[in-house]
């Protein structure tokens, strides 16, 4: 057969796939450039006079908003709107396209071959690499369009150009490393969940790499470049206006897609590239009941999420000893406005808050595991055995919450030891283990709402979730600065709660959350005990 | 037929999804102890119909009940004297073939160990395989084991044996056999003719949402033609005949179709005649069905057409 032979389809299939995404990619792309033109023009309310802006200079040299924000960048004539904007939001654009090239490079190759679907494609006259090709065809243009699209908001805001069109090609080549980085996972993994999932982690680590190198200086250190996310904002949109960062962008893109092929030329249509070994031939007696079956199919997800929310507090814990010496080393006049103590404190908090929005994250996706076992077939199966719906329904949320305390409670100890030991005051422990569970109400609050929607409406449940999810991290970092309505604050359920350990427990926040996820949960139940399954 | 309430009792049911009516009025009856066919082409409702026994499904009117209770509201209690198979099984990908056997076991309540390993044995399953790596018919020889290792009173099979190979097609028929004299009642809704010919005592057939018929095969063969087939060169006599049906020749024969009650008449007369080889079959149920499916309820049938 002939090279060419291998991409036979790709046109066919590139129709065939905008066709299906024709929802979900414009949402993408749209909700991205959207989310780039909200910041671009909420930096004019934030900071429209020169005082505003030396306030927020301020805040650049903060190592926690440099480590949520990037390194930094401000040029010799003094920060600037378009600055920063560059500085402080360019990350999250960063990180909404990378999500989008990880989720729909996912579903359309390895999804494809786990259902089967792409073993009837490929068995028409389809090329061996037609598919991942069209994937990446798809992404290509999508990132593209994101970028085109941040020109033109750039333009109608008035930033200027040179720094605009950086930050949009930007955009364009960090999304096209993920879309590289999921189309290898997607060949090493057999299971879309697992493929998206360890390039979601991926993400999340490279966003903790480059946090730790933009913290420990202005400008970011050499660990800052260690991450392909850095390198967007290293080419300093607006300040050096220097494009060759970008170059590493596009290389390491280059490099993971040359890969992806290499891999996916390795292997057979439907398999990864770990071979399944042979497991038990009877059930262990856990396994015989609603609780063993949730336990089984919540494990994976738990697991996934519990090791990033571990690893995720345990490094930024890690710094804490160094945020309060940079803390000490500021100048009077910012000293006074950020007293070192409370930097450890609010560090800490921040840290806890982090924590408690991805076990937000891991209920919403677990959830949605449980509600994929209906039109698979397979809840209809156990729910023809002596098995009633709220048993099923209430094993898995059982599993799921206590799972999230447990790891909630072990992060915080584990956490709490770190800051104790880094600190030298062994009253840390207990004090950043409660402001960790402290969080749960706001979790459970999650898992009422979404299993309110499980019950009731369960084709919004996945929109609803990450929706609360998604504003609850942008009205808690995102937002804080952009000084967003009452009513979107109030409608995030994690922005309820003291923020331990700098505030005191506030009992009423915590039993009003707890509340009122029982009573979400309770409704959805019985949502759930009168529709029917899997229609 | 027995005289004991019957195990599954439907009566004029029918539900709706949206604007499509996918049951428009169906009776089905399965008393105790009996296997019952349950026939009808794809999209007939067959499948909706099992969901509205197991309680899955709320049906949008008439009457139905299992072991004389509502299989909506008391379905945790029914679920414990009852083994379903799906015909498209899915199990988890990370547990293994045995796990998933044990799991349902396990679930449904009281079940026979040594039953389950023989079973293993005799479909020639291996347990310890994942999932994911099973074949469509491993995964349904998983459903099926479960199903007919636990201590249950009745088994809805819907389509239990797509997928298996003709061997595990007879092991599965022996097990039904077996099934029935243990005392089981067996709902198996199936496209295999030879299967619910060999297993059933009764058959039911339905289509777009509604049962055209139902009985013993006999009975059901009883209101259709015999259909004669012989070597003569005395068809002037029989073209005469009044119980002499859509008379034809193919190939040399001489071919016709006779109402039930008058089998016997005809043959009297064919004992008058010059026939050097006779060959008379009752409808296969391939000719029942096809009499049922292909043309809209009330239509007339092509050899209702052919008599005329």
């Amino acid at each position: 057969m002939s090279s060419s032979g291998a991409l036979t389809g790709l046109g066919t299939l590139l129709r065939f796939m905008l066709r299906r995404d024709r929802i979900a990619l414009p949402a993408w792309v749209f909700g991205s450039s959207a989310l780039g033109l909200y910041f671009m023009a909420a930096v004019e309310t934030v900071a429209g006079s020169e005082e505003d802006l030396t306030g927020l200079a301020v805040m650049m040299d903060d190592p926690t908003m440099r480590l949520l924000t990037g390194p930094g960048y401000i040029g010799e004539e003094g920060i600037t709107q378009e600055s920063f904007f560059a500085g402080g939001y360019l990350l999250y654009i960063l990180l909404v396209v990378a999500l989008m090239n990880i989720f729909l490079i996912s579903r359309h190759t390895r999804l494809e071959e786990q259902t089967g679907r792409a073993e009837m494609v490929r068995a028409n006259v389809v090329g061996r690499h037609a598919t991942l090709a069209a994937a990446l065809v798809l992404l290509t243009g999508a990132n593209l369009a994101v970028g085109g699209l941040l020109v033109g908001a750039g333009s109608l805001v008035g930033f200027p150009t040179e720094g605009t069109v950086l930050v949009a090609a930007g955009a364009t080549v960090s999304g096209l490393v993920f879309a590289g980085a999921a189309a290898c996972a997607a060949q090493v993994f057999a299971f879309s969940r697992s493929a998206s999932g360890a390039v979601g982690a991926l993400l999340g680590v490279m966003f903790l790499v480059r946090g730790a190198g933009d913290m420990s200086e202005r400008g970011g250190s050499w660990v800052s470049w260690l991450s392909p996310l850095a390198w967007p904002q290293q080419s300093a949109p607006y300040v050096e206006d220097r494009a060759w960062p970008l170059l590493l962008s596009l290389g390491l893109a280059a490099v993971l897609v040359v890969l992806a092929f290499r891999l996916s030329a390795a292997r057979d249509v439907g398999a990864g590239l770990v071979a399944p070994r042979p497991g038990p031939a009877q059930a262990s007696p856990g396994l015989g009941t609603p609780l063993g079956l949730a336990h089984r199919i919540l494990r994976g997800t738990l697991r996934g999420w519990g090791t990033a929310i571990l690893l995720l507090a345990v490094v930024m814990v890690a710094m804490v000893e160094s945020m309060r010496e940079s803390a000490e080393e500021l100048p009077e006049m910012l000293a006074q406005m950020f007293p070192p103590e409370q930097m450890v404190e609010s560090y800490l908090g921040m840290t806890g808050l982090l924590t408690a929005l991805v076990a937000g994250a891991a209920v919403v996706a677990g959830m949605q595991h449980v509600l994929a076992e209906e039109p698979r077939g397979r809840a209809e199966t156990v729910l023809a055995t002596p098995v009633s719906r709220t048993r099923w329904l209430a094993a898995h949320l059982t599993v799921l919450l206590l799972g999230l305390l447990v790891l909630m409670t072990v992060t915080g100890l584990i956490s709490g030891g770190i800051a104790a030991a880094q600190l030298g005051e062994p009253d840390r422990l207990l004090k950043v283990t409660a402001a960790f569970v402290q969080h749960m109400p706001a979790v459970l609050a999650v898992a009422g709402v979404v299993t309110l929607a499980f019950g009731w409406l369960p084709r919004t449940m996945g929109l609803l979730g990450w929706l609360l999810v998604g504003l609850g991290f942008f009205a808690s970092y995102v937002g804080q600065a952009l000084e967003l309505p009452e009513t979107i604050e109030a409608l995030s359920v994690f922005g309820h709660l003291a923020e331990m350990p700098l505030e005191d427990f506030d009992a009423a926040p915590f039993w009003w959350l707890t509340a009122g996820g029982v009573l979400g949960i309770v409704l959805g139940v019985l949502g759930f005990r009168r529709r029917q399954v899997g229609a | 037929m027995s005289s004991e309430p019957p195990v599954i009792a439907a009566e004029s049911l029918t539900k709706r999804f949206g604007r499509f009516t996918a049951l428009d009025g169906l009776d089905l009856t399965v008393a105790p102890g009996e296997v019952h066919g349950f026939l009808g082409p794809n999209g007939a409702g067959k499948s909706t119909t099992i969901r509205v026994l197991l309680g899955l499904l709320r049906a949008d009117g008439g009457r139905v009940s299992l072991f004389g209770a509502d299989p909506w509201h008391d379905a945790v209690a029914l679920h414990r004297r009852l083994a379903y198979v799906p015909g498209d099984v899915e199990l988890w990908p990370n547990l293994t073939g045995g796990e998933a056997i044990d799991l349902f076991l396990r679930l449904r309540g009281r079940f026979d160990r040594a039953r389950r390993d023989e079973l293993i044995e005799r479909f020639d399953l291996d347990p310890r395989k994942r999932a994911r790596t099973y074949s469509k018919g491993n995964r349904q020889k998983v459903a099926l084991i479960s199903a007919l290792a636990s201590h249950v009173d009745l088994l809805i099979l819907d389509e239990p044996t797509s997928g298996l190979d003709p061997l595990m097609e007879a092991v599965f028929q022996q097990t039904i056999h077996e099934a029935r004299e243990r005392g089981h009642t067996v709902l198996l809704s199936s496209h295999i003719l030879a299967q619910v010919e060999a297993l059933s005592d009764r058959i039911s057939i339905i289509r777009q949402g509604r049962t055209v018929e139902s009985g013993t095969l006999e009975q059901m063969r009883h209101f259709t033609r015999t259909t004669f087939e012989l070597s003569t060169d005395d068809v002037v006599a029989l073209r005469d005949h009044e119980a002499v049906r859509n008379l034809r020749t193919e190939h040399g024969r001489v071919i016709f179709e006779v109402d039930g009650e008058q089998v016997p008449a005809v043959m009297r007369a064919l004992g008058d005649m010059h026939v050097s080889a006779v060959v008379a079959h009752p409808p296969t149920l391939e000719q029942l069905l096809l009499r049922h499916y292909g043309q809209e309820p009330g239509e007339q049938t092509p050899d209702e057409a052919g008599a005329r």
